[in-house]
């Protein structure tokens, strides 16, 4: 797997954590991430798309266009995508865990 | 007051991705923006303060804009980002390949025409015609740059924008008059050569009579 920074892993995970739910629409998406952390997470300035752009070419959600004319464009996750999200949030509980326990001087937390 | 810009075309502007994508980004985004001003309206926003909203939050600024070009730029045009100093290497690269296949292409095809204006027009008439063929020289390596400069540009960034187009156009358009412009001026050249230089007896009134004569074709 390419190598990304921990915020750039924690977007995608949110992401595909809302998708788990059902599907979106990319402002649906930026929503429900700003609602359902309690406005600890949003995403500002378009960033969400990037991150939506490189799930879709990875084959972890799908994105699909609906409408005539004014065109929508939902996405949902895909199978690839929810192995992800469950290896992704076991990771991030063990690294969290590992971070936590060195700030706090609990070493058997780790 | 200027008109105020519509709050994608910075975004139409900047992204350096093929126009198919680029249509679908802004597409996307126009739709999404909508669909969370509508959100927010009905969460007791006024409309003006709910637009402002929506467009802050998903109308891509610089850094996603990096990273969708970074994503969706054709090839070549990643590969020229990923080291910044190729981009100046590449247009320097096209510049002088053209100029050097324009200049290697017409001075094979000029060397014949000096040579014969060589011998019918002596020193002065060396030094215009040699003059006129190296401004051929020079337009057509000016021309082949303006080509390859446009093929590099699609070949890099997957699209010619509309400026790219107008300057394409322009510049091509101005070098095409050059061109003939240059052209009727050799051919006059050449012309006033034949007619008044040495060996211009040949081309007499008396002696293009005699050759209709001989073709049979009746006078007036």
């Amino acid at each position: 797997m390419q190598q990304i920074t921990l915020s750039k892993r924690i977007n995608e995970l949110m992401v595909l954590a809302v998708l788990e739910h059902g599907p979106a629409h990319g402002y649906q998406i930026a929503l429900s991430v700003e609602e359902r952390t309690g406005g600890t997470f949003s995403f500002q300035h378009g960033t969400l798309y990037p991150i939506l752009h490189r799930l879709e070419d990875e084959g972890r959600v799908r994105g699909a266009w609906h409408g005539e004319g004014r065109r929508r464009k939902t996405y949902r996750i895909t199978c690839a995508g929810r192995a992800e999200l469950e290896a992704g949030a076991d990771e991030l509980e063990r690294q969290f865990r590992a971070l936590l326990g060195l700030l706090r001087g609990n070493h058997a937390a780790a | 007051m200027p008109p105020r810009e519509h709050p994608l075309a910075g975004v139409e502007r900047e992204l350096k991705v093929p126009p198919r994508r680029r249509l679908d980004l802004i597409e996307e985004v126009e739709g999404d923006v909508r669909g969370l001003q509508a959100v927010l309206e009905r969460r007791g926003h006024s409309p003006a303060q709910a637009r402002r909203v929506a467009l802050q939050q998903l109308v891509p600024g610089g850094e996603a804009l990096d990273r969708l070009e970074a994503r969706h730029a054709p090839r070549p045009r990643r590969w020229v980002r990923a080291a910044d100093w190729l981009d100046h290497a590449v247009r320097v690269g096209v510049g002088a390949a053209a100029t050097l296949a324009g200049a290697a292409a017409f001075t094979l095809a000029a060397s014949g025409s000096s040579g014969v204006s060589t011998a019918n027009g002596g020193a002065a008439g060396t030094g215009l015609t040699a003059v006129l063929v190296w401004s051929q020289v020079l337009l057509a390596a000016l021309l082949a740059a303006n080509l390859t400069w446009t093929a590099a540009r699609l070949w890099i960034h997957g699209d010619l924008r509309p400026a790219g187009r107008r300057l394409l156009w322009a510049r091509q358009g101005g070098l095409i008059v050059a061109a003939v412009a240059l052209g009727a001026l050799g051919a006059a050249w050449e012309g006033y050569q034949a007619f008044t230089g040495p060996g211009s007896d040949a081309i007499s009134s008396l002696s293009a009579w005699g050759a209709v004569h001989e073709a049979g074709v009746a006078p007036l």
